[in-house]
Parts: structure tokens; sequence; C-alpha cells
């Protein structure tokens, strides 16, 4: 996560959000929060939770302004924060994955058929709400976002074989319901 | 991701967005990929900023001046006031709460500072406009404390969040900011929400509207507070 980027647009002036006064909220409002809104309803649906978890998110980015210092930066901490909110929600028993996305790497099932398709989706989100915290967080940068491997090390700040762990465990823990909960009858 | 054959990831895709892409196939591939490039588009907004994000900019909210007061000030404060506001208090005044969810005993202390004198709010007596109000608040065990400013009648109320932000797990935490009033109304109430998790305007409405349905009502705690405003008094303050 490194790197500088040009930043053409007005809202990093200088390299920081800091460089820019309060009145500016408009435009990190409008850079950045179509980004963190898709984010979340990916996660949570387009839901009251959705927009809570946005909300806070931006909040939060609005308070960090005056230390995340890049393009890259800024938009690997929104994935990060997020869904670390997000895994709340799911603690408590929100589950409105919207959809999976198929294309990532990894053990990522393709299903060929609609019906086989929400099956999946269903024993995902079943074993999400039980995952720990760093499996849920990669099972969701990378099933969800269709983040790679390396992506999701640099979005959490680890190494790639903590994630090629992580998201093994999550796998066996899919691989543990019954597969008649994974087939279409 | 260097495979134009294959979709970028979304977060590849929302660099793209703002011009940082890491990997030269991303353009070509949204030239070719009506999914990803809708993707793209829609993450343009031409919504008007909501409030909720123009009140983290500006410093008032709905009559209220939020002031930054120092640690210096906060210390004499607390040094000069007892901790105050067991939750009893104030559910004696019907019309400052609205219901409770309990889980422990949280209290909420209410400062005032006005001109260079700091006192505690005895929960009745009017505030003069050039009031600063800071609060203080004991979780006990809840993670998160949101206050909400909010205006209408009781029927229609409308919340807008002014501040959010942790708790210390233990003892007491003074939040960093403080309110001043400016007197453009007779009538100021906040809503004060302990919860453990992010609490938006979405929800404190959804609750309010249904407030005995059983959906997580152990994990919010809530108090109103209602201060009545009147212009300063004489010179002598």
């Amino acid at each position: 996560m490194s790197g500088s980027v040009e930043l053409g647009a007005p809202l990093l002036r200088s390299g920081t959000i800091s460089s820019i006064d309060s009145e500016h909220i408009e435009a990190v409002y409008g850079r950045y929060f179509g980004i963190i809104w898709h984010k979340c309803a990916r996660m949570l649906g387009d839901s009251d939770d959705a927009k809570d978890v946005a909300q806070e998110t931006f909040t939060r980015l609005w308070a960090k302004r005056e230390t995340v210092r890049d393009e890259r930066a800024v938009v690997a901490w929104i994935y990060r924060t997020s869904t670390r909110l997000a895994f709340a929600r799911y603690r408590a028993g929100i589950r409105h994955v919207s959809y999976i996305e198929h294309e990532a790497e990894g053990p990522v099932e393709r299903g060929s058929t609609p019906e086989s398709l929400v099956l999946l989706r269903d024993v995902f989100v079943k074993v999400l709400a039980i995952a720990p915290r760093r499996e849920f967080e990669c099972a969701v940068l990378n099933r969800v976002d269709g983040l790679t491997q390396s992506e999701i090390a640099d979005v959490l700040k680890v190494s790639d074989r903590t994630v090629r762990r992580l998201l093994t465990q999550f796998q066996q823990r899919v691989d543990l319901v019954p597969s008649s909960e994974r087939t279409a009858s | 991701m260097s495979d134009a054959s294959r979709h970028p990831s979304r977060l590849e895709l929302d660099l793209h967005k703002l011009g940082a892409a890491q990997y030269p196939t991303t353009s070509s591939h949204l030239q070719g990929c009506s999914t990803c490039s809708d993707h793209v588009k829609r993450l343009s907004t031409n919504k008007s900023v909501p409030r909720w994000a123009t009140g983290l900019a500006k410093p008032s909210s709905r009559g209220w001046r939020r002031r930054v007061v120092v640690a210096s000030s906060i210390g004499a404060m607390a040094a000069a006031i007892a901790l105050f506001l067991a939750s009893s208090r104030t559910e004696e005044q019907a019309d400052e709460q609205r219901y409770t969810t309990v889980k422990g005993m949280p209290s909420v202390g209410i400062y005032v500072k006005r001109t260079a004198r700091s006192f505690l709010w005895d929960g009745t007596d009017p505030l003069q406009q050039g009031d600063r109000v800071q609060l203080s608040v004991s979780g006990e065990g809840f993670l998160r404390v949101t206050i909400f400013s909010s205006s209408g009648d009781p029927s229609d109320q409308k919340f807008e969040r002014i501040y959010m932000g942790p708790l210390q797990p233990k003892g007491v935490t003074y939040l960093p900011t403080a309110w001043r009033i400016d007197g453009a109304s007779d009538r100021e109430d906040l809503l004060v929400v302990l919860s453990h998790e992010a609490v938006g305007e979405n929800k404190i409405h959804k609750h309010l509207r249904n407030p005995n349905r059983n959906d997580r009502t152990d994990k919010l705690w809530m108090r109103q507070l209602v201060f009545r405003v009147q212009a300063p008094e004489s010179a002598e303050q």
C-alpha cells in the first residue's frame, strides 16, 4: 500500500485530506461516499444497517483526514473499517449479503445455476455469522468484494500467508456444512 | 489482477474511479465489460450532502455551537464539580425522558459553564444564551455514546447526530466537545444514546416509532434532555 498517486481532483491538495478545510466536506463526501455506500450495501444489503455503517465509516474517515495520505490508503482504510463495522452487525444477527463475487481468486465455488448460487450464498452467510473476525474479514473481502489474496493482505495489513490460512480455515467451515445444504436438490 | 479477462476486484474498480488504479489492465477491461463499467458509473453520486455529513464540518448544529473545550478547563470543571446525575434523577422528569432500557446503571453528567463560572446543571433551571454545556458519561459497559439534537413536536421529532465517540470501558468519559447555547430557540433538546455500535438517525427514528418492539432494545440506553433557554441575566453575570 505504497506509492504516491496523482490526485487531480481538488480533494487532496497537497497529498492529505487534512489540507482541505472543513468547507470542503462536500468534496470529500462526493468523492468517497459512493465507494463507502456500495461497499456497505454489498455486505449488508440496501438496509438501515448499511446506511448506519456507511455513515459511521464516513464519519471516521472525516475524523482521520489528517493521517490518511493517498488514495490507495484511503480506499484500503474504507474497506478495512467498514468490514469491521459490518462484523459487529453480523454478530448482532444482521445477515444481508446481497451477492457474492464469483470472480475472486481462491477457493470460490462456482455455481452454474441460480439455485446453486442462492444455496452457496445462504451457506456463506451462515458461516459468516459464526466465523471469527479475521476469517470474516478475509471471506468478505475475497468473496463479496472480489479482492485477491494480495489485495486483502494490503487492506488488513497482514501477510499473504496469513490471508491464505484464514481463507482456508473459512473454507473448512463451509465444508462442514452438510452437503445437503450446499447442493440443489 | 494482471489478467484483463478476469474481473478486477471492487477495490481496484474503486481505485480506478479515483484515478489510482494499480493495474494497467483495468482500463482495457472496463472498455469491454459492462458489469464492471456499470459498477464504476454507480459510484458517482449527484445527491446533495446530507445534514449529518455537513454537521461534521460545521461547528454549529441547530442552535448548538460546538466548541472544543481545552483539557485544562475540563479538568478544572471536573475538579470543581462533583459527578452528577444518577439515572433515576432524570427519570422523575417526565418530559425529559422517552424511555430507558437499562444495562447496569449508566449516567450522564451535565456541566454548564457560564462566563467564568462552572456548575452542574440541576435538571430544572433554564440555561442562558452563551452558556456552554458539556457532558460526562458513565457507560457501565456500553462502548459508544451518540448525541442527537432533536426538533419538532413529540409526535414527529427529527433527530440530527451532532456527536459520537467511544466510551471508556470503566469510569467516566468526558466528551471532548462542548455546545454553546445561541439563544435562537427557547428550548433545546438533546438525546443521549449509549450503545455497542454506531447508531444513526435511521435507527433512532425506527426505535422511537416502536419502542416496545423486541429488536435489540437491551443494546441501547437513551436519555432525552430538555433545556429551557432564556435571555442572559443582567450584566453582573
